[in-house]
């Protein structure tokens, strides 16, 4: 089942592309490798969050809240019983999934238009992170250490990065996929009208509801993973970063300034906009902390202003022009 | 019972505070249905103009209303003729994702230029307080309740008897049919944002005294805390505003006095999710 996309001479561009993120981690030094990690996260995190946020047009704030479900559930029961973070990562991503059932029915029950639903979203995010800065047994305000002495596959502990490259490397290839797939099903058809027409959509027999609920639980389960990924590989949490506000900001205006709703611009987002940031730190010093997040908020209104449909969105208005014309 | 009337005075005057915060914003959402994800880091902006006024020169915040306020009418000014106008017409979200950029941006140059670091500026009566029998009031908190309540009233005032407020009404009960009535919609517009964001050079100022320490990073939560005023009290209300300001500024001052300190700030967002469950049009709304 390749999409059509995938065939021929885009075929082999994404072929070579997927080549070069395979071995690229055996040529550069650490640095990078955090960096491509950094980056690859946020387009797995940005793809997650575009299943329900983009293509579904449900303007969710409590991403982060999944994240942090994901994070807290699988380092405390790895803490407190040993139990495998792989199988604390599905507990964690089940709490996720309920999460955002919870939230889906709000929704729907009282018909939130979707400014409501993102102010919603965004006091849950306030609430989770005041109720785990309040626990004591969450590590509260000063976060929680995952030590890792030695490499143990069985409980996700690496002491290299290059195997976490290579986890979020499938992970994001994964995630690209199913959007593929999701967009070419009738799901992502009905999320699409859940977007663009709610009305219209429900006057036609489609329960909306359940449309929802898949695309939100999808996107809670997936987003969920990679807060235990964040945590095993980055050995520290703390409601702050995983739980806070400032994670979920940032994948929204990376998938705005790809292209909300379309397979490649959660992609092409974080692609530009991490490594651009990281540089920009470089160059500047790591004592402006927080410069590349104000370049982020620069390059997100001026491609609000200028290219209201994203990155990808211009790319194809390009295309369709040239093609008028030619 | 002295502790209890001493709490919900506090409750009170904290809650007006609140309110006052959220005037601005609910008057923006009234007539253009947008909603400014930046309203706290722009009066963040303002209190920390402050901070460089008293470095550079010694001023009192008290003192800075008179240069704060027109830096913010100008600043409103420009945002509105370059970021916002050109989004009036496109999609509600555009103008969040905008307005989130803006939150990037004013927070962390503010973290720049400042650091992340918890700061002061003292005024004249910051440590001043007001004794009533075993009741003691805090007079920045005081003040702060004055400049609320006559900001209410004032705007109360504009609505209900000018030809502005007049047209303000109407733009907000149906934009549409203003225009065909003849109101220059577009001009409303600009100078209500307009009004919004000055609204906050003279709200940053009074509030330093209040809540005495400030960090750059809390615009977003000031926002939020704006909106959920806004969502209890029932979108574009006035009076709304208040009673929903009052009842979470009441509230919070109760959960800290009887809950711990860390758990307090989640009961405003509890009040609104109940709020959003029983009652989603707000208080003073009118069901949809």
């Amino acid at each position: 089942m390749i999409p059509q996309a995938l065939k021929g001479r885009n075929g082999i561009l994404l072929a070579g592309i997927l080549l070069f993120f395979i071995l690229i981690p055996h040529f550069v030094g650490t640095y990078w490798i955090l960096i491509l990690i950094l980056t690859l996260f946020f387009i797995y995190m940005c793809s997650a969050w575009n299943l329900i946020g983009g293509i579904g047009g449900q303007f969710c704030f409590a991403h982060t809240l999944f994240l942090a479900a994901g994070a807290y559930t699988s380092t405390t029961l790895y803490r407190d019983f040993g139990i495998s973070p792989w199988i604390g990562m599905l507990l964690g991503a089940g709490i996720a999934v309920l999460l955002g059932l919870f939230l889906s029915w709000l929704n729907f029950r009282y018909k939130l238009p979707h400014l409501s639903f993102a102010l919603v979203t965004l006091g849950f995010v306030y609430i989770g992170m005041f109720v785990i800065s309040s626990f004591e047994h969450l590590g509260s305000h000063d976060g929680l250490s995952i030590l890792i002495m030695e490499t143990d596959p069985l409980n996700y502990a690496f002491l290299s990065k290059i195997p976490y490259y290579y986890i979020i490397l499938g992970m994001t290839l994964g995630v690209i996929m199913l959007t593929a797939i999701i967009l070419r099903s009738k799901l992502g058809l009905y999320l699409r009208a859940l977007r663009d027409n709610e009305k219209a959509a429900e006057a036609s027999g489609i329960n909306l509801l359940s449309v929802m609920y898949k695309g939100m639980a999808l996107s809670a389960f997936l987003t969920a993973l990679a807060g235990t990924y964040y945590a095993q590989m980055l050995g520290f949490i703390d409601p702050e970063t995983v739980a806070g506000p400032h994670m979920i900001i940032e994948m929204i205006l990376f998938t705005a300034i790809g292209g909300f709703g379309t397979l490649w611009g959660p992609v092409i987002g974080p692609l530009l906009l991490v490594p651009i940031g990281q540089a920009f730190l470089n160059v500047i010093g790591t004592d402006y902390a927080g410069i590349d997040l104000i370049l982020y908020g620069v390059i997100v209104v001026a491609v609000i202003l200028f290219m209201p449909h994203g990155i990808v969105g211009w790319f194809e208005e390009l295309w369709e022009k040239k093609e008028k014309g030619g | 019972m002295e502790i209890f009337v001493q709490v919900l005075l506090d409750g009170f005057m904290w809650g007006a505070v609140y309110a006052l915060i959220a005037s601005g914003l609910t008057m923006v959402y009234a007539i253009t249905r947008l909603l400014n994800f930046a309203h706290g880091d722009l009066m963040f902006l303002a209190m920390y103009i402050c901070l460089a006024l008293y470095r550079a020169f010694g001023l009192d915040p008290y003192l800075s209303i008179f240069i704060t306020t027109p830096l913010m009418v100008i600043l409103g000014l420009l945002v509105f003729h370059f970021l916002i106008r050109p989004l009036l017409k496109a999609h509600i979200l555009m103008v969040i994702q905008l307005t989130l950029g803006l939150v990037f941006i004013i927070s962390n140059s503010l973290v720049l230029l400042f650091t992340s670091e918890e700061e002061t500026v003292p005024t004249f009566i910051t440590a001043s307080k007001l004794y009533l029998g075993p009741i003691i009031l805090r007079t920045p908190l005081i003040v702060a309740f004055g400049v609320a309540t006559m900001a209410s009233l004032g705007f109360y005032w504009v609505l209900r008897s000018t030809d502005f407020g007049r047209s303000v009404r109407a733009i907000s009960q149906n934009s549409e049919t203003a225009e065909l009535m003849g109101i220059n919609v577009g001009r409303v517009q600009m100078i209500v944002f307009t009004l919004g964001i000055a609204l906050l050079g003279i709200v940053g100022p009074v509030v330093i005294p209040v809540i005495q320490v400030m960090v750059p990073t809390m615009g977003l939560h000031m926002t939020l805390f704006a909106f959920i005023i806004l969502v209890v009290g029932g979108a574009g209300n006035f009076l709304g505003a208040l009673i929903g300001g009052l009842i979470i500024g009441i509230a919070e001052a109760f959960g800290y006095f009887y809950l711990s300190a860390s758990l307090a700030p989640a009961i405003p967002y509890a009040i609104f999710v109940l709020i959003l469950l029983f009652r989603p049009q707000g208080l003073m709304g009118e069901a949809a």
